[in-house]
């Protein structure tokens, strides 16, 4: 069976540790959710491929 | 010897010969012996910082080209790596090594005859704005900000005539705000990151703090330009930086101050200080156009995103192998939230910042620069977890880079100088930003506020 925290996201955490990263994760996550509430479908990401090969 | 003085007079001493390098390093050395037990801004000194300052006077009596940094003491923050002393980025976490060799940034620092004093303390991985252990030097209960925090408490307290910082999302201009020192977060690859350790590849930045604005130009102009060992750095060509800082005028300037999120909830000591700046830009013929950004209060999601997710994949391994658990608590939680960000979310970031540089590039269309507080408080309390704004307690973490990391977000050069005191006498900043590579019209304009004010003569009593 697929382990949420340690397959899906990585972490290796006791319960108690689990539960702190996700109290401290709070504000983050509001702060995501409003990014969320943006609709950027148009927009192209700062983030530019650059195809030349590196020497 | 009188060490509060600028980088500018003192190579102009040393190359008419009236002041020794030796001298300057002894005094600079004997300095730190006795004012940085207390403070504790750097974490090492070079083992023979004398031998370069011997070869350096040498190099003078011989006749022989001088840099413009000749022979000048300058600290170097410890995420930047060095041939000659170790780098740590601050952490004690086991498994946690790096090379000894010169970064860009230091490599050009000795080209220009800089001599490389010490390493100046970061906050652990450059993650935070507390820089333990390091006090903050008007008021030792205080910290100095950071990351850099060394840097702005060693340049404040006359340990060294400069110190280079590094900004990920207000990690120069934080310490310098609080410090009382000049920060400058020059444009997005204009200066090179190779050597520094990553915080995260597409907020770094590299940059001086200072006493003075035109020594922040000096540096500047020393060590811009492309470095292909860095992809991002940019090819623009270097400008004369200092000899925009001696034009010092703001007339006709056009100034835009932007009235939401900048100025939502400071320290009313702040608004003061930050609205007297203002009328002076005004009063010597800038015209200043208030103008609002709905779009910024989605900017802390977005730093958010990219800024944890970063640090997650370059502490990846450290995840993976359990290192991370040595870490500082809070460091600890930061990187492993980086795990909890989607790759969406990151790419949603990434978008929404393109949103911004357009917002950013309407209001610089109608204006030269933008004025701001570089801080919305001035320096909190050692360990205070929330600091008290107007009517509001937030966490010192959220209060510290809420005013400088939309310029990280949008890569648009911006610059902190002191512009006061609060009530209790801590220094206060003014943010001054432009647009990308408006780095001479900022520097000229900062100077220019400078030149009319007393604020770089104020000292704190170390």
């Amino acid at each position: 069976m697929t382990d949420l925290w340690t397959d899906v996201i990585g972490l290796d955490l006791s319960e108690t540790e689990q539960a702190a990263l996700l109290e401290s994760y709070r504000t983050v996550a509001t702060e995501i959710a409003k990014l969320r509430s943006l609709d950027l479908t148009d927009i192209h990401p700062a983030v530019v491929f650059d195809p030349v090969l590196p020497t | 010897m009188n060490l509060s003085g600028t980088i500018t007079a003192m190579v102009a001493q040393i190359r008419e010969g009236s002041l020794s390098p030796v001298a300057l390093v002894e005094e600079t050395l004997d300095r730190i012996a006795r004012v940085d037990p207390a403070l504790r801004s750097f974490i090492c000194l070079a083992d023979d910082a004398l031998g370069p300052a011997k070869a350096a006077e040498a190099k003078l009596a011989g006749g022989g080209t001088v840099g413009e940094l000749h022979g000048i003491p300058i600290g170097i923050k410890d995420n930047y790596l060095t041939a000659d002393m170790p780098t740590t980025a601050g952490t004690t976490a086991p498994g946690a090594t790096f090379p000894f060799r010169d970064s860009a940034v230091a490599a050009r620092l000795r080209a220009s005859g800089a001599i490389l004093i010490g390493k100046t303390r970061t906050h652990e991985y450059a993650w935070g704005t507390e820089t333990p252990p390091v006090c903050n030097p008007w008021d030792h209960t205080r910290i100095p900000g950071g990351s850099s925090g060394g840097s702005g408490a060693a340049v404040a307290a006359g340990l060294c005539l400069a110190a280079m910082g590094s900004d990920t999302g207000g990690s120069i201009r934080i310490p310098a705000s609080f410090c009382g020192t000049v920060g400058l977060k020059p444009t997005f690859g204009r200066i090179s990151r190779d050597g520094i350790v990553p915080h995260s590849w597409s907020l770094d930045h590299a940059g001086p703090l200072t006493r003075s604005v035109t020594d922040a130009a000096l540096l500047l102009g020393v060590l811009a330009g492309r470095d292909p060992a860095d992809p991002a750095t940019l090819a623009a060509p270097v400008e004369d930086y200092v000899a925009a800082t001696r034009e010092p005028s703001v007339a006709g300037l056009r100034v835009s101050v932007i009235r939401n999120h900048f100025f939502d909830n400071n320290q009313p000591d702040i608004d003061v200080a930050v609205e007297d700046a203002i009328r002076w830009f005004s009063a010597q013929g800038a015209s200043v156009r208030e103008v609002r950004l709905p779009n910024l209060q989605y900017g802390l999601g977005a730093i958010f995103a990219i800024e944890l997710a970063s640090s997650a994949a370059y502490h990846d391994l450290a995840l993976q192998d359990g290192r991370t658990r040595h870490y500082t608590k809070d460091v600890r939680s930061l990187v492993e939230m980086g795990r909890l960000v989607s790759g969406a979310d990151l790419l949603k970031a990434e978008q929404f910042r393109r949103l911004l540089m357009s917002d950013f590039s309407r209001v610089l269309q109608e204006a030269d620069i933008i004025l701001g507080p570089t801080e919305p408080v001035t320096a909190p309390p050692i360990g205070a977890a929330t600091v008290q704004v107007g009517d509001v307690e937030e966490s010192a973490l959220a209060a510290t880079w809420r005013l400088t990391y939309p310029y990280n977000l949008t890569g648009m050069p911006a610059i902190s100088l002191p512009c006061g005191f609060d009530r209790v006498g801590l220094p206060i900043g003014l943010q001054i930003a432009a647009r990308p590579l408006g780095e001479a019209t900022l520097l000229r304009a900062a100077a220019a506020y400078e030149a009319a004010h007393e604020w770089k003569e104020c000292a704190p009593r170390v």
